[in-house]
């Protein structure tokens, strides 16, 4: 079976790298990571992910910024979003229905089990 | 002869008093001209009645035909003799200090034209007063004006009066201090500030009572005895004898009473003022906690998903016979947790909501709080007993905020169960009828007397909380659970949500054991 390929956008990049260890130490994905929205934008064209985690408060483009251009692109149109962010607490998700904008959101720190919980089925519908 | 009747002509005509002479029958057969002084000249009055100048309220009081009936068959003493402008008595038993209101000729308006006379009077006999068959020839009597003094002692009494009424109704504590430290007088609005009885607040001596002498109030009270002025403000002060500690200002000031000082001391209780301001600093400073915390937050909840991610990194690489570092990881994992839990609790706590309030079912909204709950309470053996009112009224509410704090709540109180016990969850609709806190007819009162309410009651099986923390509870920062990463914002994350909703929360013990929060809601 193929690996599925994930792309990480976050400025956090300490975050990025142990996510990226844990994700391929799973043996079922292939993991590319960006530190800035702009070159996320450029690699999620190029790297074609099936999913692509997304950071929200970032310093040169935000998240918010990111997926909107992510889902005008008719390349990258079609690529599941998850969030992921530590700007809002887990009492809120419940509230927000589990959406920002549409996309699901795991809020900052999680356990790994969730993430992958969530990447499988977001890559599903 | 002729000569010592014109002097004394003279001298009655010059004595500033009105001296008269009645004939039997109370007539005036003479007046001096001292009656101009009513508007009369002494000859209109003679041939008239005593009476024409007497104010008509006055005649019943002073004249023999209506006095003396009301006497008849009593004991009249010196004190109870019967006071009489046509006195028959002579000497000793003669009429003095008669007082009654005359009627000037001018003025028939009585309110205005009379004035206050003192009368002395005395009668005359043809033979003398003890011997038989005297014939009464009249009385000859003396009218001193007294209106001045008169008006001014009832001027003085008005004023006590008012002065009486200002003391005793006033909202400041007044009380008078004595040279030898007594307490002369104290008004009811201090008794009600100090806590005191009446018996007890005066028999204190501020000379030697403990807490006069801890406030410092002591010295200040001599210094004003000497004369001087002073304010002690605001401290906290406990009268010998109470159990009231109240926040007040103090100012005493020194009266003089011939050449000796007292000192009268106002007292205004300030406690709820300052409870007020107190509150509003605490307000002011989570203020402060809740901006810092929503800012760092962020700051620090990215670090938090790194150490995370990556404790289970290692965990799964690094395959150790060593049990250390299996131990060492689950140590840093649960920090991470309990570093989160408290970031999380800071953020529920700084950031109120709005309400996104709707008409909702409570018994749905605690059933879904129980389903959120349910491991844990099934973990430790905990029944849960549920006594749902079917027809409760429902109630204005945020779905998500109000599960929040039952979520929080139930928690607590499976907390305090750890080897099992019983959870009972009861709703119920109710009218209010008796008076208590936050229930009342006074505008604070979120809750009116007669008004009808949803009530949700919380109750456990558990050990109860300490007595001496009961008041705390819903402090923030207030925990007992510190050790395990209590932040101590849980209740008071609840009590903000719940005046929020205009409702209301109380914690109480039950006298059986265990715990009952009872959460009120309007309908």
């Amino acid at each position: 079976m193929d690996k599925k390929k994930i792309l990480i956008i976050d400025d956090e990049e300490g975050f990025t790298q142990v996510a990226k260890f844990n994700l391929e130490e799973t043996g079922d994905y292939e993991v590319k990571i960006e530190n800035r929205g702009s070159q996320g934008l450029a690699a999620a064209r190029e790297f074609k992910p099936d999913l692509v985690l997304l950071d929200i408060i970032m310093p040169d483009i935000d998240g918010g910024e990111v997926a909107d251009q992510i889902k005008a692109d008719s390349i990258t149109e079609d690529i599941p979003i998850i969030f992921l962010t530590a700007a809002v607490t887990g009492s809120e998700v419940s509230s927000r229905g589990g959406l920002i904008g549409g996309h699901p959101f795991i809020a900052k720190p999680g356990s790994l089990q969730e993430l992958i919980d969530c990447i499988e089925k977001t890559i599903k519908k | 002869m002729k000569d010592n009747y014109q002097r004394f002509e003279l001298y009655v005509q010059a004595i500033p008093d009105i001296i008269y002479e009645l004939d039997a029958q109370g007539t005036f057969i003479f007046v001096n001209d001292s009656v101009e002084q009513l508007g009369y000249r002494p000859e209109e009055l003679i041939g008239q009645n005593f009476t024409k100048i007497v104010h008509p309220d006055d005649i019943e009081k002073v004249s023999r035909s209506f006095v003396l009936p009301k006497y008849r068959g009593k004991v009249t003493g010196d004190k109870n003799a019967p006071k009489l402008f046509d006195e028959r008595r002579t000497s000793d038993r003669m009429t003095k200090n008669l007082e009654a209101r005359l009627l000037s000729k001018s003025k028939k308006d009585v309110s205005i034209g009379c004035w206050y006379a003192e009368i002395h009077s005395f009668g005359r006999w043809d033979k003398d007063v003890s011997s038989e068959n005297k014939a009464l020839l009249g009385s000859v009597g003396i009218i001193r004006n007294v209106t001045e003094r008169k008006l001014a002692e009832e001027m003085l009494k008005k004023t006590h009066q008012m002065l009486y009424d200002i003391l005793e109704r006033s909202p400041f504590g007044i009380y008078l201090v004595n040279k030898e430290g007594g307490i002369e007088y104290v008004n009811p609005a201090m008794i009600n500030i100090s806590g005191c009885n009446h018996e007890e607040f005066t028999s204190q001596n501020v000379f030697k009572s403990s807490g006069y002498k801890k406030a410092d109030l002591t010295d200040k009270i001599k210094f004003a005895l000497e004369g001087a002025v002073f304010f002690l403000g605001p401290v906290e002060y406990v009268w010998d004898g109470s159990n009231k500690s109240i926040v007040g200002n103090f100012t005493g000031i020194p009266l003089e009473e011939e050449g000796k000082f007292k000192v009268i001391i106002f007292v205004e209780d300030i406690t709820e003022l300052k409870t007020t301001q107190m509150q509003l600093i605490q307000a002011k400073k989570m203020e402060v906690v809740g901006g810092l915390a929503s800012g760092v937050a962020h700051e620090v909840k990215n670090p938090l998903s790194t150490i995370l991610y990556g404790v289970e990194y290692l965990r799964k690489k690094i395959r150790s016979e060593d049990e250390k570092i299996a131990l060492t990881l689950k140590h840093i994992k649960e920090a991470v947790r309990r570093a989160d839990n408290i970031i999380r609790e800071l953020l529920d706590f700084s950031s109120l909501p709005k309400l996104d309030s709707q008409k909702e079912d409570l018994n749905m909204v605690i059933d879904k709080a129980l389903s959120l709950t349910k491991h844990q309470f099934d973990k430790q053996h905990i029944e849960v007993i549920k006594d749902f009112e079917a027809a409760l009224s429902s109630v204005k509410i945020d779905r998500n905020r109000i599960e929040q704090v039952l979520v929080n709540l139930v928690l607590n109180a499976i907390e305090s169960m750890p080897k099992g016990g019983q959870l009972r969850l009861r709703t119920y609709n109710k009218k209010l009828t008796e008076l208590d806190e936050g229930i009342g007819f006074r505008r604070e009162d979120v809750f009116k007397l007669g008004e009808k309410v949803v009530v949700a009651e919380i109750e456990d099986t558990g050990p109860g909380i300490p007595e001496n923390i009961l008041d705390k509870i819903f402090d923030p920062f207030f925990t007992t659970k510190r050790n395990i990463g209590g932040t101590g914002l849980g209740l008071s994350i609840v009590m903000n949500i719940i005046k929020l909703h205009d409702g209301r929360i109380d914690i109480r013990n039950k006298k059986e054991g265990g715990v009952i929060v009872r959460l009120m809601f309007k309908i």
